[in-house]
């Protein structure tokens, strides 16, 4: 373990302000996708295991976009809406009939999604790496320097955009009329259908919204890197941790939980760079140790 | 025709049956009371009009339409006002989101409760409109889940044991309330463990003993006959 590393990166303010400029943009990144994978728990009450596929799915629409119209900004929102839409049918034709079933059941019905997903994907597009979208020509200009530290234009543009949707899904919670039924049917479901309110219709909302937040995730991860069948797999894991961590359905807990865990793989990297996977459960465990309930669940 | 009609529901929890061939009529404009015994199934009646538990046979009318294939929600559009005995609020929702997320017109169209009605009719609301429904005290929160069904425009109110667990000064307060909803036209049944509360606001009453409506008559005659009353009720 390199913990002299590690000091010596928190004492050089290259290294800390580029590491937490990283963490930021891993943590901002996986919030997208996690918090709606905790709004779904939070509000349907199952673990939409299938979460991840979905953001693969928002990378492979955002890059057929790119592919097709060359425009950055269309192939992000594209992905995301795209997803959306899918998960609105998924919700509807499958997940609903799980709803009050047994976890088992629920894992595998996400199970056999996941692996017929990765599958069709590979089917249209073959199973090749395809290179990603890229950067969009606004943000191909030299980096910027802050203390030495060297920092990506676009990385700060992804920051600012996970931020604007977080404040989004934060005003769309607690201002809108949606957001206030949203929350009721997580609460007491049997009540607002008692005031006429038909909770099927919010429920297939919120895992609309949830799907749009996992392509969104996907189609800006589609510009840092490269589209491939599979590459929801890992995603899923670390925003399961986020949300155990951050208190499962508690979309705030959620941003904490991210931020927390982009810092630890960016300065886990530093430190550990053997183990920034196990930085992530150690964490995990240490919150379910102390508050089991997570950082801003509900205690039981 | 009535406003409510039930026709011989028989309904269940799981496999056991709580409403045996359960019928009832309810005219317009009227406040009734629902009588019976602790776990004489006063709850479960309502819960079986508004589709909260599975009714297996009879019929449920409102205003001779069919409800009884119908989802809770579409019954609670069609004007079936349903005041949970636990008063279910939503506890981390102001006062004023939960009046927000009861609120509909009725079928017509109509909105006979806006806003400033409600603060009206309920005073003590107005100066809590921001606070968390979980905060308030078992009488506040009573008020909240009545307005708060009041503001959907129901065409009958199934109020359930409103007086339950309350100070007796809160209790006068929801009778005064109820006599003022009275005056309004609003059309409630109205559950209730003993007649005292219900001399008050209502004239008719509904004995119900084991699942089954086994008494019907005025209040009054009701006082005078007290071997019904200590065959099916509460001292
Ligand atoms: N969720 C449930 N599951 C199984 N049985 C139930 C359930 N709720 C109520 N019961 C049973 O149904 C019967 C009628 O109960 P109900 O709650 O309707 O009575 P009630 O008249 O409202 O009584 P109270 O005055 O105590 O509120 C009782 O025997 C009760 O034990
Ligand atoms: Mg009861």
């Amino acid at each position: 373990m390199e913990i002299f590393a590690l000091f010596d990166c928190i004492i050089s303010p290259a290294c800390l302000i580029s590491q937490t400029a990283g963490g930021l943009k891993i943590g901002m990144l996986l919030f997208l996708v996690a918090s709606g994978l905790t709004l779904v728990f939070g509000v349907l009450g199952v673990i939409n295991f299938a979460h991840g596929a979905l953001y693969m799915l928002g990378a492979y629409f955002s890059w057929q976009v790119m592919a097709v119209t060359g425009h950055f900004g269309l192939a992000v929102i594209c992905g995301a809406i795209g997803v959306g839409i899918f998960g609105l049918l998924f919700e509807r034709l499958l997940i609903n009939k799980v709803y009050n079933a047994d976890l088992l059941v629920q894992i595998l019905l996400c199970y056999s999604v996941i692996l017929i997903l990765d599958d069709l994907v590979m089917i249209i597009w073959g199973d090749e790496f395809l290179s990603g979208i890229g950067v969009p020509e606004v943000f191909q200009i030299p980096p910027l320097f802050i203390f030495d530290a060297i920092i990506p234009p676009f990385h700060i543009a992804i920051v600012v955009i996970s931020m604007i949707v977080a404040l989004l899904l934060w005003l769309i919670m607690t201002k809108t009329k949606f957001g206030k039924l949203v929350r009721a049917t997580a609460v007491n479901p049997k009540m607002l259908e008692a005031l006429g309110v038909n909770t099927n219709v919010i429920k297939a909302g919120v895992f609309m919204l949830g799907s749009f937040l996992a392509g969104l995730g996907g189609a800006l991860a589609a510009s840092l890197g490269s589209v491939v069948s599979g590459m929801g797999n890992s995603i899923i894991i670390e925003s399961f941790i986020v949300t155990v961590i951050g208190g499962m359905g508690s979309i705030g807990g959620a941003f904490i939980a991210s931020i927390i865990i982009g810092m630890a793989r960016s300065f886990g990297a530093v430190a550990m760079p053997l183990f920034t996977d196990g930085i992530m459960f150690l964490i995990m465990v240490l919150v379910l140790i102390m508050k089991p309930e997570g950082l801003m669940g509900k205690k039981k | 025709m009535d406003l409510l009609e039930t026709k011989s529901i028989n309904a269940f929890y799981g496999n056991s049956q709580v409403l045996f061939n359960m019928s009832l009529n309810i005219k317009k404009n009227n406040i009734i009371a629902l009588l019976g015994r602790n776990g004489a199934g006063k709850s479960s009646t309502f819960k079986a009009i508004t589709g909260l538990i599975n009714v297996k046979s009879g019929s449920i009318k409102l205003k001779g339409e069919e409800l009884i294939k119908q989802p809770t929600s579409k019954r609670a559009l069609a004007g079936i006002g349903y005041v949970p005995e636990d008063r279910q609020v939503f506890p981390e929702h102001t006062v004023e989101e939960n009046i927000e997320l009861g609120k509909k017109n009725n079928l017509q169209g109509i909105d006979n409760w806006p806003i400033d009605k409600i603060w009206e009719t309920f005073p003590i609301l107005v100066k809590l409109k921001d606070r968390l429904a979980g905060q308030l005290s078992g009488g506040e929160q009573q008020m909240l889940s009545i307005a708060r069904t009041l503001v959907g425009n129901p065409e009958i109110l199934l109020l359930d044991e409103p007086s339950e667990g309350l100070a007796p000064i809160i209790v006068e307060d929801i009778a005064k309330i109820l006599e003022n909803l009275k005056k309004l036209g609003v059309t409630i049944l109205l559950a209730e463990q003993n007649m005292h509360f219900c001399m008050e606001v209502a004239k008719e009453a509904i004995i119900i003993d084991k699942g089954k409506a086994v008494w019907t008559g005025s209040l009054n005659d009701l006082q005078q006959d007290t071997k019904t009353r200590d065959k099916y009720l509460a001292i």
